[in-house]
Formats: C-alpha cells, structure tokens, sequence
C-alpha cells in the first residue's frame, strides 16, 4: 500500500542516533524512564508520563497527536504502585487515545479517540477501532478485533495482520520526512 | 478508612493553567497540563482538599454562580466539567464530559467517555455508565468504596514522586473574595 508522505520541519522534531523523531511540542515526564527503541515517531501533544513508572516503546511504533500514555497503579500489599509500561513493536496508535494499559503487545493497531483502561493487556496482533472503550483489566487475546464502549470482541483476524502492520508501520515511518530533504530533492 | 493523612502542600505542576480567582485546598495534586478556568464575568470556583485532577482535565466554570468542588475526589485524564456543584469522594473517568448545571453528590461514579447532560441532578451513590447501546444509571456502593481505599495511598505516592520530577507552580491561597 501507498501512503502519501507527510513532512515535518525539521526544526519542530528531534531525531536520535537510533532514528527516533519526537516532536518538540509533546510532553515527556521523567525522561530518564522512557525508553523508546528506535524509529519510534511520537507526534505533538503526546503526553507521556515516565515519572510515574518505566515506559517502553519498541520500534517503528507510532504514537499520533494528543494521545496520552500513562502508566496504571493498583493497590499492591497496602500500598498503591505504579507499575510499568510496555509497548512492543511496529503499534500504530492514532490521534486521541488515552492509554494507560499495563502492557501492549507488537503489531497492534490503536484507532482515534480510544480510551485504554487500567491494566488492560493487549497480546500482539489485535485491532482496535475508533471510539473504543475497553474496560479496566480488559484482556485482548490475539488476531481480534474488539470494539464497541464497552470494548467486545467482535471477529477474529486473518493470519496477514502481522505482515500488514509491519509494513504499514514501515512505510509511515519511511513516508515521514523533513521538510529540508524535500527542498534539496527538487534543486 | 478515608481518613488520610494530613497533607497541607497542594502540588500544581508547572504546565498547568489556573485562573486567578481559584481556591484551592490543601493536599490536592494538579499533575501537568490540567487547567482551571473561570471565563469572564463568571464566579469563582472552589476546589477541596486531597482532590487528584490528572492530565487535559479542563474544570470551567461558564455561569455567573461560584461552582463549588467537594474533597477526595478523581478526576481522571482528559474530562470537561462544567458544572454547578460537586460533591465528596466522586470518581469520574477517562473523556466525559459534564456539561452545565448538573448538581452531583457524593459517592459517584461516571465512567469512562459518558456525557452527562445539562440540569441533571445526581444523588449519591448514582452511577452512571453510556455504552454502544443504552444508558446506564444505577445506584452502588461498590465504586465508592474500592475508591476510598485506594485513594489516600495513591495521594501520598503522588505527594511523594510528582516535586521530584516536575517544577512546582508556586500556589498562594488568595483568601480575597
């Protein structure tokens, strides 16, 4: 598939040495507990709360504008923690969503304005459209799609979703450039 | 059990937007990017002590009455209220919203994306949940409970972990009227 490439200013993200681009417009809390594996785009408004708990996020993931990632706590032994949050590889989440899941798996597709509550799981490949609500302690099983508020399981996946959200997630990576390399294509 | 320590500080995070004009009790957590608005020409707004308002939350107050918040309650990421009064110990979820003159007791629990709609008045305990299909409003002590033994530890960690992460919006409690 074909994705329109999208420009950035350059002046507007931060690339790292291992390809990831963060916006400057996001907020990151405790940026010492945020650890993204490489070619991770993270969009402007993104609040990700590190100091709360450890946050991982793995490569080629994309977290899209105004989504909030924030770890969840529960009463341990008398005592509320927080505990961390991971977030595998090649997941799409989309504008909106609040997630305060306990751990995603890889190949998962988060769709707009999702709400993601407490200690959910989400194994790998499962599909989660638009305007879902999955309730606290909710657990997506693999190759489904669960939708609806309250979040249900609606139909199970095909075998290529994997194959699917690794080259889509790919190629939105690819297809996200500066805005400088554009200007010097053309001359 | 809902007997918390008392905790004097009030923790406002540094990207937080307050009005002037909002009272504040003690003991309340603003974490980063909450806001607190009065509109212009519009009273004052009040908030309780041990209170915990987490992220995108927006607390406006449009009316010309002062919109009064109770004590220990939750005001989870991303709600708009706009509403009249509200009372002690209330969790309200993720993404809904309240719209004016509602009037909420205590005890109560909306959950996660639902609309309350104008000029409701909840009484205590009432829980209220929107899904896919219908529009759930019920009375239960349940939510309130598993809420009042989980909120003061959960207050005091944030007392604990928030001032070494953030820079503190400095607060002074304006007892002007």
């Amino acid at each position: 598939m074909q994705i329109q490439p999208k420009y950035f200013e350059k002046t507007q993200y931060i690339e790292t040495l291992n390809g990831n681009k963060v916006s400057k417009g996001s907020i990151l809390c405790g940026i010492m507990n945020i650890r993204l594996h490489g070619k991770t785009i993270i969009k402007p408004g993104v609040i990700v709360r590190g100091d709360l708990a450890n946050v991982n996020i793995g490569r080629l993931s994309t977290v899209s504008e105004n989504t909030v990632i924030r770890p969840s706590y529960k009463k341990f032994k008398g005592a509320v923690s927080y505990f961390p949050l991971n977030i595998g590889d090649h997941v799409l989440i989309e504008e909106g969503c609040v997630i305060s899941a306990a751990s995603i798996g890889s190949y998962v597709y988060i769709g707009k304005n999702c709400v993601i509550s407490k200690r959910c799981i989400l194994k790998d490949c499962c599909y989660i459209p638009d305007n879902t609500v999955l309730p606290p302690d909710t657990v997506v099983p693999s190759f489904t799609t669960f939708s609806g508020t309250p979040g249900r399981y609606i139909e199970d996946l095909p075998d290529c979703f994997e194959q699917y959200m690794k080259d889509y997630t790919t190629s939105i990576y690819e297809s996200f450039l500066p805005i400088n390399t554009l200007s010097k294509g053309r001359s | 059990m809902s007997s918390s320590p008392p905790i004097e500080k009030t923790i406002i995070c540094q990207d937080c937007v307050i009005s002037n004009g909002v009272q504040i009790g003690g003991g309340t957590v603003l974490h980063p990017k909450a806001s607190i608005i009065i509109e212009e020409g519009a009273g004052q707004i009040i908030l309780g002590e041990n209170n915990i308002i987490e992220e995108l939350v927006q607390i406006i107050n449009r009316s010309k009455e002062k919109m009064i918040i109770g004590s220990n309650n939750l005001f989870e990421v991303g709600c708009i209220i706009e509403c009249s009064s509200i009372g002690n110990q209330n969790v309200i979820e993720s993404k809904s919203i309240i719209s004016r003159d509602v009037v909420i007791g205590n005890g109560c629990s909306i959950s996660a994306k639902s609309i309350v709609p104008e000029k409701q008045i909840l009484s205590d305990n009432t829980v209220i949940s929107e899904t896919s299909s219908s529009f759930v409003n019920f009375h239960s002590k349940i939510p309130v409970e598993i809420h009042e033994s989980i909120h003061s530890s959960h207050l005091e960690l944030l007392h604990k972990t928030l001032p070494k992460f953030h820079n503190m919006k400095k607060y002074e409690n304006k007892t002007s009227t």
